[in-house]
C-alpha cells in the first residue's frame, strides 16, 4: 500500500485562506478522496471541514477541486490519480465557509431564479384534482438527460466565464431552465426568458465546454446552454413552438407530438383505512 | 430580448464574414487556382485592377458589408468582455454605449473613404 500526501488549502472563517497543509495517508485499494478525508479527521485532524452525505455521488454535497479540477471526492478513487500527492481545495468561484466547504448560496439563489418547476397557464392544472399531465417517451427524452444533475456545483466551480462574471447565471441553473423549457408539461418559457436572456444570461456562455467536461454525472450543461441558446433565438424570431401537453380529462389526450396517451385515474382511497 | 438579439447579429455576422474571408482568400491568393477554374484571372495585386475593384459597385457594397460585420463582430467580444470585469448597470450602459460609438465612427469613416475612393478613384 503506498503513501499518499493529502495536501489541503485550510481557510477558518474570519481568518481566510490560512495556506497548505499536508496529511500523510496509506492507501488502500478502493480507497476514495472522500475516505482519505474521513481518515485524516479521525486520526490527524479533527477540525477539518468538508461536505458529505451520501457516499455515492447521489446528494452531490462532496463537490471540492482535486489536484486542479472540480470533482465529486465520493467517486474520485485515489487509484485514478497520478502521483502520490493528491491537492485539494474548495470548489472554485464560491466564497468559502471553512477548509473545503464552500457557500453555495449564489448557487441556489440563481436555480431558484430561474422557476426550475413546471409552470403552468391553466392554473386548474395544478395536480390537485388527480388529473395527469400526459407525456410521451419521445417528448420525455427531449429533457431527461438534464434531470440527473444532482446540484453539486463542479460544473460552476468549471466555468471560466463565472470566474470572471459572478452574476452571469451559470451552467446549472441555465441547464435547470433547458430542462424545464423543455418539458411538454411545463409553459413557463416566457417567465424565465427575462432572466435567461439578460445580460448574465445564456449568451454570457463563450462556450468553453469545461462545465460538460467537469460533469460527474454525464449531464452536458454546455449542450443544455446551446440549445437554450438555439429557442431562445426562435422565440426571438417568433417561431417557437410552446404549446403544453393537455392534461388527461378522462379520455386520451394527444401529445405534443401526436402520440395517444391513456387515459389516467387516481385510484379511489379504501372507505376504511384501519381495517 | 436584446442580448439574444444581440448574441444573434454576432454569429450572423461572424458567417457573413467567413463568406467574405472565402471570397477575399479566392480573389486575392487563390488566383491561380481560379484561374485553371474559370480561365483568365486578371492579377490581383495589379494597381490597376485594385483601382478598378475600388470602383466597382459590387466590390464597394462587400467592402461596406465586410466593414460593418467585422465591427459589430468584434465590438461585440469586446463589449462582452469588458462586461465580465465591469458588471453593474451603469458599467453596463457606458461600455454599451462606447462600442456603439466607438463602432458607428469607424463604420462612417470607413465607408466614407471606400465611397469616395470608388467615386474619384486613387488620384
Amino acid at each position: 500500500m503506498a503513501q499518499l500526501t493529502f495536501r489541503i488549502r485550510r481557510f477558518q472563517p474570519g481568518r481566510g485562506d490560512t495556506g497548505w497543509q499536508d496529511f500523510s495517508v496509506e492507501s488502500s485499494p478502493g480507497m476514495t478522496i472522500l475516505d482519505g478525508l474521513h481518515h485524516i479527521r479521525e486520526h490527524q485532524d479533527g477540525s477539518l471541514a468538508w461536505r458529505h452525505s451520501c457516499r455515492m455521488g447521489v446528494c452531490g454535497s462532496c463537490g471540492l477541486i482535486v489536484n486542479g479540477e472540480p470533482r465529486l471526492a465520493c467517486n474520485t478513487q485515489v487509484e485514478s490519480l497520478t502521483g502520490s500527492r493528491i491537492s485539494l481545495e474548495p470548489l472554485w468561484n464560491f466564497p468559502v465557509a471553512k477548509d473545503l466547504v464552500p457557500d453555495l448560496s449564489s448557487l441556489f439563489e440563481k436555480h431558484s431564479a430561474v422557476a426550475p418547476y413546471l409552470v403552468r397557464d391553466d392554473s386548474e392544472d395544478d395536480g390537485s384534482d388527480g388529473r395527469e399531465l400526459a407525456q410521451s417517451p419521445a417528448e420525455l427524452d427531449q429533457f431527461l438527460q438534464f434531470t440527473s444533475c444532482i446540484k453539486c456545483g463542479v460544473c460552476m466551480a468549471a466555468c471560466p466565464t463565472l470566474a470572471s462574471d459572478p452574476d452571469f447565471l451559470g451552467p446549472m441553473p441555465l441547464t435547470a431552465a433547458y430542462r424545464y423549457n423543455a418539458d411538454s408539461r411545463d409553459s413557463g418559457f416566457d417567465a424565465r426568458k427575462t432572466k435567461l436572456a439578460g445580460r448574465h444570461g445564456m449568451s454570457h456562455c463563450h462556450y468553453a465546454a469545461e462545465c460538460s467536461r467537469a460533469c460527474p454525472k454525464g449531464v452536458d450543461p454546455a449542450r443544455a446552454i446551446q440549445l437554450l441558446k438555439r429557442d431562445l433565438v426562435l422565440d426571438l424570431l417568433g417561431v417557437r413552438r410552446r404549446e403544453p401537453a393537455p392534461p388527461v380529462d378522462g379520455r386520451a389526450p394527444r401529445t405534443r407530438d401526436g402520440l395517444q396517451a391513456p387515459p389516467f385515474t387516481v385510484p379511489s382511497p379504501p372507505e376504511n383505512p384501519d381495517e | 430580448m436584446r442580448e439574444t438579439a444581440y448574441w444573434l447579429i454576432n454569429i450572423a455576422c461572424a458567417i457573413v464574414i467567413l463568406v467574405l474571408l472565402g471570397v477575399h482568400m479566392g480573389v486575392m491568393h487563390l488566383d491561380a487556382i481560379l484561374a485553371r477554374l474559370v480561365g483568365t484571372v486578371p492579377e490581383p495585386l495589379a494597381w490597376e485592377n485594385m483601382v478598378n475593384r475600388g470602383k466597382s459597385t459590387t466590390q464597394v457594397v462587400l467592402y461596406i458589408v465586410l466593414l460593418g460585420t467585422a465591427l459589430f463582430h468584434g465590438f461585440y467580444g469586446l463589449r462582452t468582455m469588458l462586461l465580465e470585469f465591469f458588471s453593474s448597470d451603469r458599467a453596463a450602459r457606458v461600455i454599451t454605449a462606447g462600442c456603439v460609438t466607438a463602432g458607428g465612427v469607424l463604420f462612417v469613416t470607413g465607408t466614407a473613404v471606400t465611397v469616395v475612393f470608388a467615386l474619384n478613384g486613387a488620384g
